[in-house]
């Protein structure tokens, strides 16, 4: 029976043009081996192939045309591209500055909003202080009673009752 | 005879491009013209538009000069800046389909073009003749998926490792090596009448 196919060779086979000698060597080793023969001669007959490409002709005035053109081209300046380079290697700086800036604001806008609330307590405080104090707060039911007793009908027909009695 | 001294690394050159060599830039274009137009061909088979997108490159390329840096190899670079290019190219194809790239020169352009004469052009036309098994190849390996077709190219035509395969796919060592691995089963399943014939020869 006949080995699993071992293909070690198959990579350097694609990689590159192998040499006659490294071919004959490479056939001699495989020799017993049908199964990788034939593969290491279609993987051979490919690169011959490729290798049978044809290739375009060079113009003879192709370096001449591209020094021409790039005679027409303005160069970019190595001071212009010190700038560009400066201004990729600032450009986390700029990130960075760019990230806490919009950081900063946000915790501003919360400073801001946190004030407002102080300001709204306060207020609230600030009013509270008008309010009577404890000492006439203490009597507040006795004098809400009163008031209530003032008003009832019942006592109002008795005031009337006196000053019917009096005359 | 003296020895001829050791070309610059292509890092050498981009480094003197960078403080401003067109020289070494020239250089650099005339090492990388060829891969680099052969990668957007397999992209856009078209050799003109090939042609003027590869030049269009290197273009960007030096424009980009001082955004390059040493350490990063220059196969890297240029191919991530070709893949970009031949991207947009195919987003504008899809956007406006009828337009080809020859029809948004300028006048200048035009004029420009014109009055730099291509020589090598001359007696190119059997180069550029197509066989029948070369033309399936060819659209076999276009109908690929972009990202498959973009790691078999740059596996063959630039001879980048996987890992700087992956670095401008932006992906894995192991999803690179898959890519390639699916591109080329794709390949073998479409191609497979071709290829058992042995019509290649070696």
């Amino acid at each position: 029976m006949e080995p699993p196919l071992n293909t070690d060779w198959l990579e350097e086979v694609e990689r590159r043009q192998l040499s006659t000698k490294e071919l004959e060597s490479l056939r001699s080793q495989l020799r017993h081996r049908p199964a990788e023969l034939r593969r290491l001669e279609e993987e051979m007959a490919l690169n011959k192939a490729l290798a049978s490409q044809r290739s375009p002709v060079v113009a003879s005035n192709f370096t001449a045309l591209v020094m021409a053109e790039i005679d027409r081209t303005p160069t970019p300046s190595r001071a212009w591209f010190q700038l560009r380079m400066l201004s990729l290697r600032w450009s986390p700086v700029a990130i960075t500055a760019s990230v806490l800036l919009v950081a900063g604001v946000g915790w501003n806008q919360v400073r801001v909003q946190q004030r407002d609330k102080v300001a709204h307590t306060a207020a609230t405080i600030y009013m509270s202080a008008n309010v009577p104090g404890m000492e006439t707060l203490r009597d507040f039911d006795a004098i809400q009673a009163l008031d209530t007793t003032a008003t009832t009908p019942d006592d109002v027909a008795l005031i009337g009752a006196l000053r019917q009695i009096e005359q | 005879m003296s020895p001829s001294p050791p070309a610059d690394s292509d890092e050498e050159l981009m480094h003197r491009a960078k403080r401003g060599d067109r020289e070494a830039f020239g250089e650099l274009v005339e090492r990388w013209k060829q891969p680099v137009q052969n990668f957007v061909f397999r992209t856009l088979p078209d050799p003109d538009e090939a042609q003027d997108l590869a030049q269009a490159v290197f273009v960007q390329l030096w424009k980009s000069v001082q955004r390059y840096e040493r350490s990063a190899r220059f196969s890297t670079f240029l191919f991530t800046i070709a893949r970009n290019l031949c991207l947009n190219e195919i987003r504008r194809r899809a956007r406006h389909p009828a337009t080809s790239l020859d029809e948004t020169r300028t006048d200048e352009e035009s004029s420009l073009a014109q009055s730099i004469p291509d020589t090598a052009t001359l007696g190119a036309d059997q180069t550029l003749q197509r066989t029948e098994l070369f033309e399936k190849v060819e659209s076999a390996v276009a109908d690929l998926p972009e990202k498959q077709r973009t790691a078999l190219v740059l596996c063959r035509e630039g001879e980048l490792s996987y890992e700087e395969i992956g670095a401008i796919l932006g992906t894995s060592l192991q999803a690179t090596k898959s890519l390639i691995h699916r591109a080329r089963e794709t390949l073998k399943a479409r191609l497979k009448p071709y290829l058992d014939t042995g019509a290649w020869g070696d």
